[in-house]
């Protein structure tokens, strides 16, 4: 298959060199932030309740008081935290399936799939269950960060163990990183059992409200608490960009580049852990972001990382803005998780691409 | 000017390499040759930095033990065996990663050109759109030599001569692309870098080394020209088969195998 029916007339006309998809890369990616501006927009307005976010922004431009304070409290206090956390988790699980498949060098891994989440789950319930008993004195001073930092940190060490185990001399088996995946997260899940057995009737209504994947719980004080660390780790994705695109001929190929593998590595897991972390302390297990994204971005501008990450981010972010949109219209004025619907829309049209594609992405 | 001494590579408790010390010289083309399992990619292997070992390798003068990746990647290229590529790139692409270094602070007018002369030097003219993976092994292996080329672009810098490691280059290629591609060492080298092959082919070897370190039993037990080291009773002690060394007298010749009558 050549390239012809990927490249738009546009590009074909500036006779691009042969092989080159960075135009149409780029192109993506301002068509990408054009269309989150769109969606975020539209997320201000879609809700069981009809205001419309035109008259706040003539309002905030041009002065007038048109706007009532009801209103204002809809979109300000409730919808634009809403959108902000929404546009920040989405696309720190896009960019961080991104990192990870750049890392394992196998699009098939993902945060939510080899238990990465699931560890980064068990850090945020162990502060829900035992932040106001045992760990108190502990978490106290570490205020509102202690969720997403607790996070970090289950994630961080699923990551860790699971490279550990998985990587050999150098290479890392993808079938032993699946399987170990697996069990890593069966492990998070059964000790989250517990914790949730021995957890207060407060702290169930907690954990099942983060639990279901949600981002109905969005206040500008998760965003102080979350904010920080997702904005680190997507700043941080970039950097690593030429190096994923190097470790896709293999670490030691990598290395013959000059790529510092080692430090490379740690720099990838940590990113990836803090923005697998942070997302699911603020909004709880959404899954299929991070594979399908990237995968979807790959067909369209190719795998070089230096467009993947933020193109990657940009997609993530809008996908994640439609989902919380259907999930607060399709049953309104009541709420649906966002992770059933990422999972309901995700997973058929991932299988649909894996159809259609199979050529392409057994490649 | 490759300087190794006293190289020692352990794995487990086995000793695969054991003072192995030779030198090659920037402008030549030094091959290393040996059976199966005579620790020829293990040494080109340590001598890239890519194995753990004990012993001296001086690469232009200086230890390359102390040498940071980047530095390493300047200097020299390495060339696998067999290279496993994760997602569909582009030809263009794959070579283009050649130019991912640090080290290359390059015009972008000759980061759009490199690529496609690269490949046209690889006898691949026209592939760039075409995916890596759809290509044949042959012509995956070439691929891959175009991304070496151009690591190391200019034979030579202000650093010094720069450095091809090339571990059976020629490996799973038809004889003209062996031609092609053992020509486009032997030009880097007369241009004045260094090649460091690994070649299980002795007819190349005598063709186009000017120097060969012949590996047996992780040792090196032969370093000389190519007439020097291959030798019928070199060869049959090494290679445990009794082999007959020719050499193509000057003048014209006639063989009786030609005969069709």
């Amino acid at each position: 298959m050549t390239l012809d029916i990927l490249l738009p007339a546009a590009a074909k006309r500036r006779s691009l060199p042969l092989g080159d998809r960075s135009f149409v890369a780029k192109a993506t990616i301002v068509l990408l932030a054009l269309l989150l501006l769109a969606t975020f927009l539209f997320s201000l307005t879609a809700g069981a309740s009809d205001v419309s976010p035109l008259p706040l922004l003539r309002d905030l431009v041009f002065g007038g008081g048109e706007v009532s304070a009801r209103d204002r409290l809809i979109i300000g206090d409730i919808r634009l935290p809403r959108a902000v956390l929404g546009s920040l988790v989405g696309a720190s699980l896009a960019v961080s399936g991104a990192v990870m498949q750049g890392l394992f060098r196998n699009p098939l891994a993902d945060p939510g799939l080899v238990g990465v989440s699931a560890g980064a789950g068990l850090g945020a319930i162990i502060i829900i269950v035992l932040g106001s008993g045992v760990l108190a004195p502990v978490i106290a001073p570490l205020g509102i960060y202690a969720l997403p930092f607790a996070a970090f940190f289950g994630g961080l060490l699923t990551t860790w163990i699971l490279y550990q185990v998985a990587t050999r001399r150098g290479q890392t088996s993808i079938a032993t990183m699946l399987l170990a995946g697996i069990a890593l997260g069966a492990l998070a899940g059964a000790v989250s059992g517990i914790l949730v057995f021995l957890a207060n009737d407060a702290q169930l209504r907690d954990l099942t409200f983060w639990g279901l994947g949600s981002l109905a719980g969005a206040t500008w004080v998760k965003i102080a608490a979350a904010g920080p660390i997702i904005v680190a780790a997507l700043l941080a994705a970039p950097f690593l960009a030429r190096s994923l695109n190097a470790m896709a001929l293999g670490e030691a190929a990598a290395h013959h580049l000059g790529i510092p593998v080692q430090r490379m590595k740690l720099i990838a897991i940590v990113t990836v852990s803090a923005a697998t972390g942070a997302s699911v302390a603020v909004s709880g297990g959404i899954g299929f972001v991070g594979i399908v994204v990237p995968h979807l971005l790959r067909l369209l501008i190719g795998p070089d990382n230096r467009y993947l990450l933020p193109a990657s981010a940009l997609l993530g972010a809008v996908m994640l803005l439609l989902a919380d949109a259907i999930s607060r219209t399709i049953v309104a004025p009541a709420e649906f998780p966002i992770g059933i619907v990422t999972a309901a829309v995700g997973a058929p049209f991932f299988l649909w691409i894996l159809l259609r594609r199979r050529g392409v992405l057994d490649l | 000017m490759i300087e190794v001494e006293e190289l020692c590579v352990t794995l487990g408790r086995r000793e695969i390499l054991s003072n192995v010390g030779f030198t090659a010289s920037a402008g030549t083309m030094t091959v290393i040759v040996g059976p199966n399992g005579s620790g020829k990619t293990t040494l080109l292997r340590a001598i890239s930095g890519e194995l753990a070992s004990t012993g001296t390798i001086r690469i232009n003068g200086r230890d390359s033990r102390t040498m940071k990746a980047f530095e390493l990647a300047a200097l020299r290229a390495v060339l696998p065996q067999a290279t496993a590529l994760s997602f569909p790139f582009t030809v263009r692409e794959v070579v283009g990663l050649g130019l991912n270094g640090a080290s290359a602070k390059l015009p972008p007018e000759e980061v759009e050109r490199l690529p496609e002369e690269a490949l046209r030097r690889v006898d691949l003219a026209g592939f760039a759109g075409r995916f890596y993976q759809e290509l044949s092994g042959g012509e995956q292996q070439r691929v891959q030599l175009a991304r070496v080329l151009c690591q190391v672009w200019s034979p030579v810098t202000q650093e010094g001569p720069r450095w091809l490691f090339l571990d059976e280059p020629v490996s799973s290629l038809d004889i003209r692309h062996q031609l092609v591609i053992m020509r486009l060492a032997a030009r880097f080298a007369a241009a004045g870098g260094g090649v460091l092959a690994v070649l299980h082919d002795l007819n190349l070897t005598a063709m186009f080394a000017d120097k060969v370190v012949m590996m047996h039993d992780g040792r090196a037990r032969a370093i000389g020209s190519p007439s020097e080291v291959l030798t019928d009773d070199l060869l049959e002690d090494v290679f445990e088969c009794r082999l007959g060394v020719g050499v193509v007298p000057p003048g014209p010749f006639v063989l009786p195998q030609s005969a069709t009558r």
